[in-house]
């Protein structure tokens, strides 16, 4: 008998200390946990802002380009507004320091009205300039850092080719943006204390860290790369974790990294594992005590055997007041010892409960189906560990406890007892709930901003437009017109004079046709003519016989002769979006044959542009980043004045893209 | 018996332009000019002109609509349309509008002259540059050697007629509208020289558009 006591209380002793060690060691791991979730919803956070910044400047470099390869194509960069093209795209994006043009031979291209701020460059020597004419393609790619020839600050360098309208490599058009401006995006983060984020360029040397370390400078920093760091990448080479020791400090983080999206950078977070283990100590310390109480019981349980009725009180005690619940249920589930932590948790005494409740009284629905489905399981195991289980108080204080249990069985193999310990574990439950709300804000917030940049892609493609029209009507208005005012006058002085007078009269008149035909042509490329006085379907018409004269594709346009009222803005999309989509099916849909069809119905306008080759390629149309409009662009722009873009593929028939607009009310409807 | 001229264009420096060429004329006097569509619409009903040079491009109101609203004055102008551009879709726009000429901006001064004065006396007018893209337009088209092509939606549309379709149902089958299979059905009838749906069905089939 006293044998068989004390193998008991030793049995019992160690069983408590092994679901103490095991609960502890979980905590630990979730504290981990959680200072990973942590690092890396923040690397996410900055990536994206990061991103932000250099996706903006991407749009405006892209679009600066492209207006610059249209100049390339049509006479040649025009030097004159080139200093105003690059002060609106600094202007756009504040990040942009700077905005550099150069020509084939890496000569940077000045304006005329510049002369001071632009240093005339030679560029011929730098990789960003060597990458791309080496390479085809026209996106904005990410260079640098690389310190400045002056001042020796470091700075970015996005930069994009130039194409000419033969696509051979024409020079480079680079965005420069200081390193020093993502410092406030760094410093934005709330770290902690010891919390370090750094921006590391693809070769992971360090390009920018925050906060900054004053003994070393920060370009000297960068040859230092911990290996574990290195080997991380190597393996995630898009996101990672690991956790280190830092050899500047010494302090051990949880780090996360990311690579940004598009861009040869890294985000990397560290923030120091010291932080997220302050109340796991306190549990450990608690646990110690409790550990050192149950020993010192042990022995006091030891003692009872010699007959000492008040140690047992004092188990008693240490039962009842143990920082965790207690309880044994029989194998109904119902109580049959409960202790006063955990009465207190379920609000009632103990002989309300005792014999009369079950466990499963006290549980919310969906941790009754939880414990449903584990029970039986752990009456025929006789161990369980690690259930959450959600415990509802009498007061309705909801708890989510993780319940750890063994099972007595009797002589025949039947149980006749459980025994069960229960760790309060709300705030870990809310904190890890918050965190998975923030994610999702995140991800919202991520969704936004990405609908913002569209946005902003396809103002900057409306703005173009606008610019383009007005271009347009004062080449037409102004300079036409007064041509001809010329040519009139110059009539009249053709017939009074004759000889050499007469035959400089007829050689200044030929030079006023040509400039009034040059001005017509280049007016009409802008924005056609009929588009504002004939209207949208005769304006069409003509880009149909364009094309076809242009570049050989048949196009055929029918209209059905109703009434088309639409606001400029619409007939200016409609018009460029079928141009678009004429000049991708005339060279890559490999037939000679498409149509249009303009129509109204209801009160939209239905415009249908069909080939019968190949297909429009569906990717080339959203991917053309700064090319053209891009169908994209089209959907974004049409959506804003509640239109849309429908595109259907039939193998071996061709592509159909039927784009929507509404009518447009009397009042902005215009004279067309 | 001097033309009354009244001179209708938003753009001074070529209205001046046209005045001094016109006021050398002895046959004809400007009585009036106007920068806009309304300005001119109220002096052509006050000061009564015989002949209107009316350019297309005006700020308010289109040529075409204020050369309409002339046609119904009493006695109604004649109206010389005058124009930066000689696209067949500027002149007929004009001329069904209810302009007896249509000179360009850039032919020559006389040229305007030549019209004002072929107006006058009840005759149409075509300024050179224009009635050589007429020409150069209608042989494109007429001169159509060789089997006419039919695009692939008029096909579409021909093999719908030979069905038995009405222009209502062929609209509902290719989800357009009834209008602009009526387009189609002009285009093909017009390319292949054919009248009405019975000669249409019956070039379907020879041609083997429709097997029957």
């Amino acid at each position: 008998m006293r044998r068989q006591l004390i193998a008991g209380a030793v049995a019992m002793g160690l069983l408590v200390s092994s679901i103490c060690a095991s609960a502890l060691w979980r905590s630990w791991d979730a504290a981990m946990q959680r200072a990973d979730a942590e690092a890396a919803n923040l690397a996410i956070l900055i990536d994206h802002n990061v991103s932000s910044i250099l996706d903006k400047a991407s749009v405006v470099l892209a679009s600066t380009a492209a207006q610059l390869e249209r100049e390339i194509a049509a006479r040649g960069i025009d030097r004159s507004a080139i200093g105003n093209l690059e002060d609106g795209a600094t202007a756009l994006v504040p990040e942009i320091a700077q905005i550099g043009v150069f020509d084939a031979q890496g000569q940077q291209v000045c304006g005329e009205q510049q002369p001071s701020r632009c240093r005339r460059l030679q560029v011929a020597d730098r990789d960003y300039f060597r990458g791309l004419r080496d390479a085809p393609g026209s996106e904005v790619r990410l260079f640098g850092p690389y310190p400045d020839r002056v001042d020796q600050r470091n700075s970015f360098v996005l930069a994009r080719a130039l194409r000419d309208g033969s696509g051979a490599f024409a020079g480079v058009a680079i965005a420069v943006l200081p390193v020093q401006d993502f410092a406030a995006v760094l410093g934005a983060a709330d770290l902690g204390r010891g919390g370090v984020v750094t921006l590391r360029n693809a070769g992971l040397e360090l390009v920018l860290r925050h906060p900054q370390v004053t003994e070393r400078p920060p370009h000297a920093a960068g040859a230092t790369v911990s290996e574990a760091f290195a080997r991380a990448v190597n393996a995630a080479p898009d996101e990672g974790r690991y956790r280190g020791a830092s050899a500047l400090d010494g302090i051990e983080r949880q780090i996360h990294y990311r690579r940004l999206r598009g861009f040869a950078l890294y985000v990397v977070v560290g923030l120091a594992t010291n932080e997220f283990l302050k109340p796991w100590r306190t549990e450990a310390m608690w646990t110690g005590i409790f550990l050192a109480l149950l020993a010192a019981s042990s022995a006091v349980t030891a003692r009872l055997h010699y007959g000492a009725t008040q140690d047992r009180e004092r188990i008693q005690e240490l039962y009842d007041g143990a920082p965790c619940g207690y309880h044994s249920l029989d194998a109904d589930g119902t109580f049959r010892r409960i202790n006063a932590t955990e009465l207190r948790w379920l609000g009632c005494s103990r002989e309300q409960v005792i014999g009369k409740l079950a466990i499963t009284d006290f549980l919310s629905d969906e941790s009754r189906a939880t414990f449903g489905r584990h029970f039986p399981e752990f009456l025929r195991s006789g161990r369980i560990e690690g259930v959450e289980l959600d415990l509802v108080g009498r007061d309705g204080t909801v708890r989510r406890v993780v319940v750890s249990a063994t099972a007595l069985h009797d002589e025949q193999g039947r149980i006749t007892l459980t025994n069960s310990v229960l760790y309060d574990i709300s705030e870990l439950h809310a904190a890890r709930r918050d965190l998975r709300e923030l994610a999702a804000r995140l991800e919202e917030r991520v969704e936004q901003r990405t609908h913002e940049l569209r946005l902003l892609a396809a103002e900057l493609d409306a703005a173009q437009t606008r610019e383009r029209q007005q271009i347009a009507r004062d080449l037409h208005d102004d300079l036409g017109q007064t041509l001809a005012a010329a040519r009139i006058h110059l009539g009249e002085l053709k017939e009074r004079v004759d000889g050499e007078s007469r035959h400089k009269a007829l050689r200044v008149d030929e030079l006023i046709e040509g400039a009034t035909r040059a001005t017509r042509s280049l007016a009409a490329q802008l924005t056609p003519p009929m588009l504002d006085d004939l209207g949208l379907a005769a304006a069409l018409e003509w880009l149909g016989e364009e094309i076809e004269r242009n570049f050989g594709l048949e196009v055929s346009v029918v209209d059905d002769g109703q009434d088309k009222p639409l606001s400029p803005e619409a007939r200016s999309i409609l018009y460029r979006a079928t141009r678009e989509l004429l000049i991708n099916a005339a060279k890559h849909s490999g037939t000679h044959q498409a149509e249009v069809e303009v129509e109204r119905r209801n009160h939209e306008i239905v415009v249908r542009v069909a080939d019968g080759g190949a297909g429009f390629d569906a990717k080339r149309l959203t991917a053309a980043k700064g090319q053209g409009m891009g169908l994209l662009s089209v959907r974004e722009r049409l959506s804003f004045i509640g239109g849309s873009v429908a595109l259907r593929s039939i193998p071996g028939e061709g592509t159909v893209v039927t784009l929507t607009a509404p009518l447009a009310s009397a009042s902005e409807a215009g004279w067309a | 018996m001097t033309i009354r001229v009244l001179l209708v264009d938003d753009h001074p420096i070529l209205r001046d332009a046209l005045r001094l060429t016109l006021d050398r004329e002895v046959d004809l006097e400007v009585v009036a000019e106007a920068g806009n569509g309304r300005e001119a619409v109220a002096l052509a009903r006050t000061s009564r002109p015989d002949v209107v040079v009316l350019d297309i491009a005006l700020p308010d109101v289109s040529g075409m609509e204020v050369a309409a609203l002339m046609r119904r004055l009493d006695p109604a102008p004649r109206i010389v349309a005058l124009s930066a551009y000689s696209d067949k879709r500027f002149v007929t726009e004009m001329l069904r509008a209810g302009a007896e000429a249509y000179v360009t901006k850039s032919s020559a001064s006389g040229e305007l002259v030549l019209a004002i004065r072929a107006v006058a006396a009840g005759r149409n007018y075509l300024c050179p540059e224009v009635a050589d893209a007429l020409v150069s337009e209608v042989r494109s088209h007429g001169g159509a050697d060789g089997v006419p092509r039919l695009g692939r939606r008029e096909r579409e549309v021909l093999r719908l007629v030979a069905e038995g379709l009405r222009s209502d149902a062929i609209a509902e089958r290719l989800s357009i509208s009834p209008a602009t299979v009526e387009v189609h059905r002009r285009n093909i009838m017009h390319k292949l020289g054919l009248q009405g749906a019975v000669e249409l069905t019956r070039y379907a089939i020879r041609e083997g558009i429709v097997v029957p």
